[in-house]
């Protein structure tokens, strides 16, 4: 059982968890993720480390609520278990001291470009930091990435704070005003690293993107987690999760990703009826 | 509005953006842009709703007008010059929007990749906290998105503002994110105007302003009543149905009739990967006018996917049910049947099912099983108004559409707790009461409608008649009668008037309680304003003396002249969906269908040569007798239809033995309910969800159930099972392929259904008698004359309640309905969020009783008769009178009908429902 210390909305949707987990902590390393169930009956998700302090023996995840097994997640509070927390899974980030590099992230990915952009630094990196959101209010961890890099740009999709447009925009910018950049790092939902991947392939600057499909056991049995890169078929769980995004077959990715949303719609609907009977009924005086 | 008066109606020219557009007077502006194909946006604007002109979105420019006026609330006039979308108008709509924006998550409304993020979609991105639209659940619906859209927005200059409200969960059926809320107001307007509930309000004002509580109540606290109107007129996401607020938009819907109570309300089923994920009201629908009550909008859905659903035919084996297939199941009940024709067989049939279904349920008993014992659950609510109303005004139905309730002056409601029994008709009163109408209560106890009332008479259980012959006898006494009325349309008169000699306001005050200043105030009322209503429901029929009771209230409607006319009539609520068109289909031991006399050589040769069989002459059994025969032994076989008399019948153990000792019972549920696990042979019949046919409701209306599913599991539409039954067994005239032949058939041999074919039914239902095809219905009944001729006063006597109080059993217990529950609880029991609201019985007692048996609000007591005993919890309220106690009958475990009177209604053989002495003991 793995105990939850901090429990902590960021903004809207966005959530902060730091878990007790000695043993994962001891081993992570930056690109790593574990595979969480948050209860007995619950699914396996698997979720990029966006921390970890071995002397502590805790692990920080940032999670988005998007469906019932982020939501359980989300309802945890401090003190409570997890079932079960396997990792460290998956290879590490091949990280050395490139020149400048651009760290992108998005949504949940804001979290998991942290400890990239700091081991980065640490090798000697230029480390250009670029987060979007759809609007201000979304936007977090800045004061915390502003530590670790050199420069740090904001993006949001409405203008509300700094740039107006998506990540990629002022990275493209840079790009055309001839700044070199030697490599990029894009993690976050699935349609904005693919963005990015395409922005930045004709420039062919090198751009590693963390994929986040479908996966079940990680540990390269199931094979629900495939990917198509360069033709050929990878798992994103032993194989990755980071990959070349100039590489990969985002129509594949995408077309595979949505494969159980009717199931997932259906299963959050009787979560969310669920829980009203299991929370706010009672709150409201209602005997079960 | 039929096309004559449309043309009478004086119309209007005006000029909309250069177009020639012709409107009826008195409308708006707004309406007349929308007849004409004239897109005007809105935001406050519900067609349900009295115009408000809040949003300020649907201006317009008017030639000679100053400013802007909202189209909204101007009336269209000649001439006039309208322009509605002006560069100037759609800038103004712009910074009007913009300033809505400021508060509403508008990231994706004014997003540069609106296109290109769809077909990206790769997670569910259903989050907790909508932070824009693709995140929201009205995506696609919402009407913001619409008008953002036509007025072509693209910046908000000013920031959003966060309100970081959390998303309230307080109802079992919806979530509330005022994160999303705009303040259009629709959803305070409709709880408030149209609802006549108030739960909700703006709270605080200026940049707080909010929809709330007040106090921050819980919405139950506040009143609310869970109707969900406010969900259906929120123009956002910001209140959602939970259960289905991530399904989207439904792949078809499709438009049937409430199964619940007798309004016959018209939703519309929407069904997406073959299950219903919503049943919505219909703007404008009638009878209900677009509007419905918790059980119609949250409670369908929770039975029709139940998992308790049967899905298979079961037959009784060494005491178990084992699934078996629809032949064996078929053929096991044919070759049983044939040994039980004739009078050992009876038939109970059903309210619930369709016409077509209860037409051939009758026509199996008679033509195959060659019996007249068919009844069905008439006889536990309605029968002493067939009796009664037959013989005064020689038919027993309502005798005015529900909608004229509106455009009454004066609404008598008795015996019915219209709140919660037929929860849209206080609409239709709370309309009237708006227009001025006056609204006298006669219950005891304090119900919802009594906050409306202008005189509440709180009479004693079971004392009607002797407050309805006191209130006649000050109206006869003042010559407040309507005497040109009885001169030319009534007859018996004066033996009535003898008859009220036993009434004088002494006794009556004595017997009802009722001081007799109010009664003398509301039998003046009554008599006074015109037209008046009288509407009544099981309040006044499930007594001994319910005939009579009836009788008492055909007097009175006559005795104003209140009987024929626009908005003046007499209302029996009828309780169950198809309660009238069970009736009107025959299933009854006394009349084929179309009420054609059993016994009658003419009409009997009629039905003999189109079934062509032999039909007994001799009347047949009503339900409680054939209870009483089974017990007796007499009856041996019973095929029991979509009922569950252990419960809905009185006295529980005593039904349930009789079930007990048939040789043969066949019961045909949709559910395993308490009768049916007596059975030998249960078979799973398919739900109203999933059959074609149609259903008759209380105010005649005959209107199309469609079918929006395939029949869950192996089960099968009620009609089916019959006429497969029926073939098996070598019966003729059950080769149907469709329910729409079985009409055909009724059509054919019923005058009231003459013209009735499904085509017609297509658009709106037609109120019989709809003899031919020429006619279209007929609205009003006893117009000119009433139907038997002249309209016959019957003289009643007062007759005390059977069981009085005693020193052993000192209270009366009476029975009634819950807004949540429906009947004996088969379904609504099965509907989470129902049971959420209500989840057990409560005996509800007066706090001076609670105060001397020393129980608090809450306690388990024992509620005791002379026959047995039920345990429950109780609530101490001032809603019911000292004496008494108050239960409703929906809960098996508390059934609130145990061993209740075994007596009955000398003419209509009802049993004494509403009246049993007990005493209460604390646990």
């Amino acid at each position: 059982m793995f105990k939850v210390l901090i429990s902590d909305q960021l903004v809207p949707n966005i959530h902060f968890l730091k878990i007790e987990a000695p043993e994962i902590a001891k081993k992570a390393l930056v690109g790593n993720f574990v595979v969480v169930m948050v209860d007995e009956v619950g699914e396996r998700i698997p979720l990029s480390l966006a921390d970890w302090d071995t002397e502590e023996g805790t692990i920080t995840l940032v999670v988005m609520q998007v469906g019932t097994s982020s939501r359980k997640l989300a309802g945890l509070k401090p003190g409570d278990y997890l079932f079960s927390v396997a990792g460290p899974l998956g290879l590490a980030s091949h990280l050395d001291n490139f020149g400048t590099v651009a760290c992108l992230g998005g949504c949940y990915g804001i979290g998991a470009i942290f400890p990239l952009a700091r081991s980065l630094k640490k090798l000697g990196n230029k480390v250009i930091s670029i987060i979007e959101a759809r609007s201000k209010n979304l936007l977090y961890w800045r004061d915390k990435l502003e530590q670790v890099s050199d420069e740090i740009i904001l993006v949001t999709g409405d203008g509300s704070s700094g740039y107006k447009g998506w990540a990629y925009d002022p990275l493209k910018e840079m790009l055309e005003e001839g700044k070199k950049i030697d490599r990029v790092y894009a993690h976050g939902c699935t349609f904005m690293i693919r963005l990015i991947s395409e922005a930045t392939k004709s420039f062919k600057v090198k751009t590693l993107v963390g994929l986040n499909p479908i996966m079940v056991d990680a540990t390269g049995m199931c094979g629900v987690c495939r990917v198509s890169v360069g033709g050929e078929s990878k798992f994103a769980c032993v194989d990755g999760p980071e990959f070349d995004g100039h590489e990969v077959d985002w129509d594949i990715l995408a077309a595979r990703k949505t494969v159980y949303l009717e199931e997932e719609l259906r299963s959050l609907q009787r979560f969310e009826c669920q829980q009203w009977y299991f929370e706010e009924a009672k709150a409201i005086g209602v005997k079960l | 509005m039929n096309t004559d008066t449309v043309k009478k109606t004086k119309t209007v020219n005006l000029t909309i953006n250069g177009q020639q557009v012709v409107a009826r007077k008195g409308i708006t502006v707004l309406l007349a842009a929308k007849e004409a194909g004239i897109y005007i946006p809105t935001l406050c604007y519900h067609p349900i709703l009295p115009p408000y002109g809040g949003c300020r979105m649907c201006i317009v420019e008017i030639e000679k007008m100053r400013g802007f006026p909202t189209s909204c609330t101007t009336p269209a006039e000649d001439n006039m010059i309208i322009k509605t979308d002006t560069p100037q108008l759609q800038e103004l709509r712009r910074n009007i929007l913009e300033l809505i924006l400021t508060e509403h998550p508008h990231s994706c409304l004014i997003c540069d990749r609106k296109e290109q993020c769809k077909p990206y979609h790769t997670c569910i991105q259903k989050v907790a906290v909508t932070t824009g639209c693709t995140m929201c659940p009205k995506n696609g619906r919402c009407e913001l998105q619409k008008v953002v859209d036509y007025v072509g927005l693209k910046k908000v200059s000013l920031p959003y503002t966060y309100r970081k409200l959390p998303v309230l969960r307080d109802s079992p059926f919806f979530d509330r994110d005022y994160n999303l809320c705009i303040l259009c107001g629709r959803c305070v307007r409709v709880c408030q105007e149209i609802r006549g509930a108030g739960a909700i309000t703006f709270t605080y004002r200026g940049p707080r302003a909010l929809v709330g509580t007040a106090f921050d109540y819980t919405l139950k606290e506040a009143g609310c009543q869970s109707c969900g109107a406010c969900v259906d007129v929120c123009p956002t996401g910001a209140l959602a149905e939970r259960a289905v607020k991530w399904e989207g938009i439904p792949d078809y819907a499709v438009t049937t009739t409430c199964p619940y109570c007798g309004v016959g309300c018209q939703l519309n089923l929407g069904v997406k990967r073959d299950r219903i994920i919503g049943s919505l009201p219909i703007t404008g629908s009638i009878p209900n006018r677009g509007q419905v009550c918790v059980k119609g909008r949250f409670g369908i859905a929770g039975f029709v996917h139940h998992s308790e659903r049967l899905a298979a035919p079961l037959i009784k084996r060494d005491g178990r049910f084992v699934e078996v297939s629809w032949d064996t199941a078929l053929d096991f009940i044919a070759e049983k049947l044939q040994g039980y024709k004739g009078d050992q067989f009876a038939l109970i049939s059903s309210a619930k099912i369709t016409n077509e279904e209860n037409y051939l349920a009758q026509k199996f008993a008679r033509a195959v099983m060659g019996t007249n014992n068919i009844d069905h659950c008439t006889r536990s609510c309605y029968s002493p108004s067939e009796v009664a109303l037959n013989q005064a005004f020689g038919s027993s139905a309502v005798t005015n559409p529900l909608t004229d309730i509106s455009d009454t002056a004066c609404i008598l409601v008795v015996g019915s707790n219209t709140h919660t029994s037929h929860p849209v008709v206080p609409l239709e009163i709370k309309r009237a009461k708006d227009k001025g109408a006056k609204l006298i209560v006669v219950n005891p106890r304090e119900i919802k409608l009594c906050q409306w009332a202008d005189v509440w008479l709180r009479n004693f259980p079971g004392s009607d008649v002797a407050l309805l012959m006191g209130m006649m006898r000050v109206i006869v006494d003042e010559g407040l009668a309507d005497f040109a009325f009885l001169e030319e349309r009534c007859e018996n008169f004066e033996s009535f008037k003898a008859s009220l000699k036993d009434f004088n306001l002494d006794f009556v005050e004595k017997v009802t309680g009722v001081n007799k200043i109010m009664i003398e105030k509301a039998a003046r009322l009554f008599a006074t304003q015109k037209p008046a209503n009288i509407i009544y429901a099981a309040g006044i029929t499930q007594h001994i003396h319910g005939t009579d009771n009836v009788f008492a209230i055909a007097n009175l409607a006559m005795l104003t002249g209140n009987v024929g006319n626009p908005s003046s009539g007499v209302y029996p609520l009828r309780g169950q969906n198809n309660l009238q068109g069970a009736c009107d289909m025959g299933t009854l031991p006394n009349f084929l269908p179309g009420y054609q006399k059993i016994g009658d050589l003419d009409i009997q040769k009629k039905f003999e040569t189109a079934w062509g069989i032999k039909l007994s002459p001799l009347t047949g059994l009503t339900l409680p007798e054939i209870l009483d025969a089974a017990y007796k032994n007499n009856i041996k076989a019973v095929y029991l239809i979509g009922e569950n008399p252990v419960l809905s019948e009185s006295d529980t153990g005593y039904v349930t033995e009789a079930l007990k000792k048939l040789d043969f019972l066949i019961a045909q549920d949709i559910f395993l309910s308490e009768s049916s696990q007596l059975a030998h042979v249960v078979l799973p019949a398919a739900s109203f969800a999933e059959k074609d046919g149609t259903s008759t409701n209380t105010e005649r209306r005959i209107q199309r159930v469609r079918k929006a599913l395939e029949p869950i599991g192996n089960s099968r539409p009620d009609w089916w099972i019959i006429c497969e039954i029926a073939k098996k067994m070598g019966a003729s005239g059950f080769n149907f392929s469709h329910p729409s032949e079985i009409m055909q058939e009724i059509a054919s041999l019923t005058h009231e259904y003459g013209g009735i074919t499904y085509q017609r039914l297509e658009d709106i239902g037609l109120q019989w008698p709809c003899p031919d095809n020429d006619s279209n219905g007929t609205p009003i009944l006893h117009v000119n004359t009433f139907v038997r001729g002249k309209g016959r006063f019957t003289p009643v006597s007062y007759q005390p309640p059977p069981e009085l109080p005693d020193k052993e059993y000192p209270l009366i217990l009476t029975a009634g309905r819950s807004l949540y529950h429906y009947d004996t609880g088969t379904l609504t029991r099965k509907v989470l969020g129902l049971n959420a609201l209500e989840p057990e019985a409560a005996a509800e007692i007066n706090p001076a009783d609670a105060h001397k048996l020393k129980i608090n609000d809450g306690d388990m007591v024992k509620i005791i008769s002379r026959r047995g005993q039920v345990s429950t919890r109780t609530k101490v309220t001032e809603a019911c009178l000292p004496g008494v106690v108050y239960m409703n009958f929906h809960f098996s475990e508390t059934a609130g009908n145990f061993r209740t009177d075994q007596k009955f209604d000398r003419v209509s053989k009802i049993s004494e429902f509403e009246i049993c002495a007990v005493r209460l003991e604390k646990v």
